[in-house]
């Protein structure tokens, strides 16, 4: 076994506490709210229709978990670039319809018509859904998460996250995004940093007139 | 709750009239378990109202009514640890039950540590945790309202520090307050020289030395015909009983 190889052995296994900890509190924490459903709605006789909304409640919430492990999957298996082509704007349209009944998200799509990017369409609005996800928890008081389209500079694109009026928790925020492949970094931005990797992108946090964004920027697909 | 019949675990939760103003204040980020803690506290007849960073919590904290906090410890902006240690430095006292799915005994210490009543690990059963809700508040009422020891004549206030004798006030100096204090805590119990050394002194004080003695004398006199209440037990140390002095 070659030095490198020993080395990279000894930080994996340095890794592995902070990383299981780390997927202990992700999956934790959903688990509690289905178990705490189960108990709520079992805690006396309901009508029809309450049980009909408990059992929706914690279909969600197993869906939650049935992501999660999705996320683990990936984030746990090998960066292999990306051979396929997908619309940016319907990657987007796949965001929409998840934040449709969420009036404190708003998806701009302008700019992203006839755009492509090397990534799978279904695991593109993956990573931008976790960025959301993650600026929606990290969002100052009820500040609106706007995720919107730049061109930049010529062959890129860049998706900017941003909540607005009043920004994000900074010290919070920036301490978790900075540190995107430590192992204690929440699965959310894990996942994200994961396939935009795999497209040839990047993920980064950024400060503009003391508002902190999240930029996912991308190569754009050139027309044959 | 009309026409519900719930299952006899969770009867007792559901006092109409003991309960139905007990206002709770949940810090929780996660939206999913914040709803779900909010619809089951509301079910259990709490007030509820439910905030989702520690900044927002601290406003409402201050601003005060509460009979207890429900605090989830990972918090945005900061970690519940701190928004505890925070509250109990402004002075605020109400119940603080840490809600959380760190379950380690080092955070459980911390939590504890940092001021905070109880704590508890998710996944939760919703009938421990209206449980232990319920004894932190009883537990934070009971200190309200046991804030005043009596005892015969004398009475002492532990919040304004105040010690009167048939309504009279009496002067005493700091540890001769604590020394009655202690006494009153523990009335019609016999109290260990080496427990009065330890609490109402420091761990160094030496039981044998004639230090707790002399203060005893001390607080005899200050509190007249009621000092006969503290009798000395000879060879172990002191109590304060009503029966005794009747005697005396």
């Amino acid at each position: 076994m070659t030095h490198a190889v020993r080395d990279e052995q000894v930080r994996a296994d340095d890794a592995l506490p902070a990383f299981a900890a780390a997927v202990a509190h992700e999956i934790r924490t959903p688990l509690a709210a289905v178990a705490g459903e189960v108990d709520l709605a079992l805690c006396r006789d309901r009508s029809a229709a309450e049980y009909r909304e408990a059992l929706r409640r914690i279909g969600e919430g197993i869906a939650d978990l049935v992501e999660i492990t999705g996320d683990l999957t990936l984030v746990g298996a090998p960066i292999e670039p990306v051979e396929t082509l997908a619309q940016l704007d319907a990657a987007l349209a796949d965001v929409r319809e998840r934040y449709v009944r969420h009036a404190d998200v708003v998806v701009d799509a302008e700019g992203a018509a006839g755009l492509r990017v090397a990534a799978d369409e279904a695991r593109l609005a993956r990573a931008i859904t976790r960025v959301v996800e993650h600026a929606l928890r990290h969002r100052r008081g009820g500040a609106t998460v706007t995720l919107r389209v730049e061109q930049q500079r010529p062959g890129r694109v860049r998706l900017i996250v941003e909540a607005q009026p009043t920004g994000f928790w900074p010290d919070a925020w920036r301490s978790l995004s900075e540190r995107a492949d430590h192992p204690a970094t929440p699965l959310r931005l894990r996942t994200a940093r994961h396939i935009v990797d795999a497209c040839g992108g990047s993920l980064c946090l950024s400060s503009n007139s003391g508002c902190d964004c999240v930029h996912i920027e991308l190569p754009v697909a050139c027309d044959v | 709750m009309a026409g519900s019949k719930l299952k006899p675990e969770y009867q007792r939760h559901y006092a109409p009239g003991e309960e139905d103003a007990l206002r709770v204040l949940i810090v929780e980020d996660e939206a999913r378990t914040r709803d779900l803690l909010e619809r089951g506290l509301r079910e259990a007849l709490f007030h509820v109202e439910a905030v989702g960073d520690a900044t927002a919590a601290e406003s409402r904290a201050t601003d005060g009514g509460f009979d207890a906090i429900l605090l989830d410890v990972m918090l945005p902006d900061h970690d519940g640890f701190t928004l505890c240690r925070r509250l109990r430095t402004r002075g605020i006292d109400t119940p603080i039950l840490l809600l959380t799915g760190r379950n380690a005994l080092a955070d459980r210490v911390h939590g504890l540590n940092a001021g905070a009543d109880d704590y508890l690990a998710k996944p939760f059963a919703f009938e421990e945790l209206l449980a232990r809700l319920r004894a932190v508040m009883r537990r934070g009422r009971s200190h309200n309202l046991d804030a005043v020891l009596s005892i015969g004549s004398i009475e002492l206030d532990q919040q304004t520090r105040r010690t009167t004798v048939a309504g009279r006030t009496v002067a005493l100096s700091k540890t001769e307050f604590r020394l009655l204090e202690y006494l009153m805590m523990h009335a019609d119990a016999p109290v260990s020289r080496e427990a009065l050394g330890l609490h109402v002194w420091d761990a160094d004080t030496d039981a044998g030395s004639n230090v707790i003695d002399v203060y005893i004398s001390y607080l005899r006199k200050r509190l007249g015909t009621a000092g006969a209440m503290i009798r000395t037990l000879r060879g172990f140390g002191y109590t304060i009983t009503l029966d005794d002095a009747r005697r005396a």
